[in-house]
């Protein structure tokens, strides 16, 4: 691609390689990351066993031994990290045009009330705000899935209206609930189960954001709207 | 049923393989931690590398047999009790139902593996469970009776000393060494790293001098892997194990090149290592020949037990 953006790769193990963008959070960089592993995953090799997505970075892990294995049928040996370099290398030459991304909306019905919601009212007051507004700020805006992790299925979400953004609390929760949705700076993402967390929590979507067999509602690259619902229908709903 | 839980030890899990194609959805890879064991032991009773075995710690769960079957156990435990009778680790050990193992002897290790002729039958999902098996919980295996079962062991031990070291352990240097400073770098290879007791599947805590700096530049998340060193804002690295989550925003200062990953899992709390720096291409010659030991280890299994199964 002609206007490649600069670029580390980089062996994170002897089984993972990784390909950097580097800087801050920016959607024009995930977009290339979504791109590059829409790419990998069409020129996909044998033995590579995961290509997982972050914020500025995509990550190839592979077995090792398959992939040496593979390589003994070619002519010219290399070391494997270094084959996967290139091959990383080769899918960023090529992903221009003719990758295609998914563009598909999910719609997340969230109950920002302040009994489920139970940082909005602080989130307001460091703004100056009420807590309408601060529903409407954060329902106003399509965010990108820019990864997953953390948690299986743990979305991370952004980019936040600036008038909104809070830091994380300096010391975590030791429960955040399921279906807790919570700002964290630019960030914005819904916790999957029950677990421990730092972020600002300003409401809760009723919907399962992970089934019994384990299939997740928000993958990496995928695009998510927030629509406000009351406290009787968020209980209507969790019912189901 | 075919083997019971009488009585749980801690955290008693079933484990496979690391699951695969899962991580970019924050799903942990998982599976047993030392990679090594979990393939002995599978190799020794004739099974597929990915069959399912119980990983035990100390102390370890006592188990009966409520069917006949070809069992073995690997890592931690060099012996174990077997009704009355010591019975050894590495080696394949024909069992009759009825028969309880239990661990009492000398432990050198972190985690004891067992696997059965067949491998056991776990529902999909239900491998990484490892909130521990309950007393009286029961597992099935598929056995194929092999006649009269009068011997106890067939006669033959998997020599598994060479896989593991115990006093140092290999790395590649990680993307965010320059974190730390000069003098730190250098004196590295002088520092020793103790097993903390707060480590679990997840990861280990390491306690060391070797850096005393705690200001540390934050990172965007990335994904990172089994083995990964990550340097925490208290100066304390936390090494990722077999449970890890898939990304971090920690500095990673190294990680553990795979051939050592089976030493480190069995390194018990409170034990201790140096840590040395070593090049891609070294790391990748010492996988290729762990792995090629593991399937002649693997190779010379499965020819004796086809000539036990002959004779039958």
């Amino acid at each position: 691609m002609s206007d490649s953006p600069p670029y580390q790769l980089y062996p994170i193990s002897d089984h993972a390689v990784t390909l950097d963008f580097g800087g801050p959070i920016r959607l024009e960089i995930n977009d290339r990351v979504h791109r590059l592993v829409a790419s990998l995953q069409q020129n996909l090799l044998p033995g590579i066993t995961d290509i997982i997505p972050a914020y500025n970075s995509v990550t190839v892990v592979y077995d090792y031994m398959t992939v040496y294995q593979q390589q003994l049928k070619n002519e010219k040996i290399l070391p494997v990290y270094s084959f996967i370099e290139n091959w990383i290398e080769q899918n960023l030459k090529d992903y221009s045009s003719n990758v295609k991304t998914t563009d598909e909306e999910i719609i997340i019905p969230v109950c920002y009330d302040k009994s489920v919601g139970i940082d909005i009212e602080f989130v307001a007051q460091q703004h100056n705000l009420s807590t309408q507004q601060v529903i409407e700020l954060h329902t106003a805006k399509t965010y990108r899935v820019f990864m997953n992790g953390f948690l299986p299925g743990f979305a991370y979400m952004g980019i936040v209206d600036p008038a909104i953004q809070t830091p994380r609390h300096e010391s975590p929760r030791p429960l955040v609930t399921a279906g807790s949705v919570g700002i964290a700076g630019v960030q914005t993402g819904i916790y999957p189960s029950n677990s421990p967390g730092g972020w600002q929590i300003i409401g809760k979507t009723p919907l399962p954001l992970i089934d019994e067999n384990e299939n997740l509602l928000l993958k990496p690259g995928g695009f998510v709207k927030f629509k406000a619902i009351s406290l009787l229908s968020f209980e209507k709903l969790s019912k189901q | 049923m075919s083997i019971q839980i009488i009585k749980a030890g801690l955290l008693d899990s079933i484990q496979g393989l690391p699951s695969i194609g899962k991580q970019h959805e924050g799903f942990s890879p998982g599976g047993s931690m030392d990679i090594v064991a979990h393939s002995v032991a599978n190799a020794l009773v004739g099974n597929k590398k990915e069959a399912a075995v119980i990983e035990m710690h100390v102390p370890a769960a006592v188990i009966l047999f409520t069917k006949e079957t070809l069992f073995a156990f690997t890592g931690a435990a060099t012996s174990a009790t077997l009704d009355n009778e010591t019975v050894y680790a590495n080696q394949p050990i024909v069992v009759n139902a009825g028969s309880i193992l239990s661990f009492n002897h000398q432990i050198h290790a972190a985690r004891i593996y067992v696997a059965v002729h067949g491998g056991f039958v776990i529902k999909k999902g239900k491998l990484q469970k490892n909130d521990g098996l309950a007393t009286a919980q029961s597992f099935d295996y598929h056995f194929e009776g092999i006649g009269q079962l009068h011997a106890l062991t067939l006669g033959w031990t998997a020599n598994t000393q060479d896989f593991y070291r115990s006093n140092n352990i290999r790395c590649i240097q990680g993307p965010n060494m320059n974190v730390l400073d000069t003098k730190e770098v250098a004196h590295f290879h002088h520092k020793r790293f103790e097993i903390d007791i707060q480590g679990n599947r997840m990861g280990f805590r390491l306690k060391s001098d070797a850096i005393q700096h705690s200001i540390l530049p934050e990172f965007l998340s990335t994904a990172v892997t089994k083995g990964t060193l990550q340097l925490t804002p208290s100066g304390q690295i936390i090494v990722l194990m077999a449970d890890h989550q898939t990304t971090g925003g920690y500095p990673r200062i190294g990680t553990v090149i795979s051939a050592d990953m089976a030493s480190l899992a069995q390194m018990p709390i409170g034990s201790s290592f140096g840590i040395t720096w070593v090049s891609m291409l070294e790391a990748e010659a010492l996988i290729l020949a762990q792995e090629s030991n593991l399937q002649q280890l693997e190779n010379a299994c499965k020819f004796k037990l086809q000539e036990y199964f002959s004779e039958k």
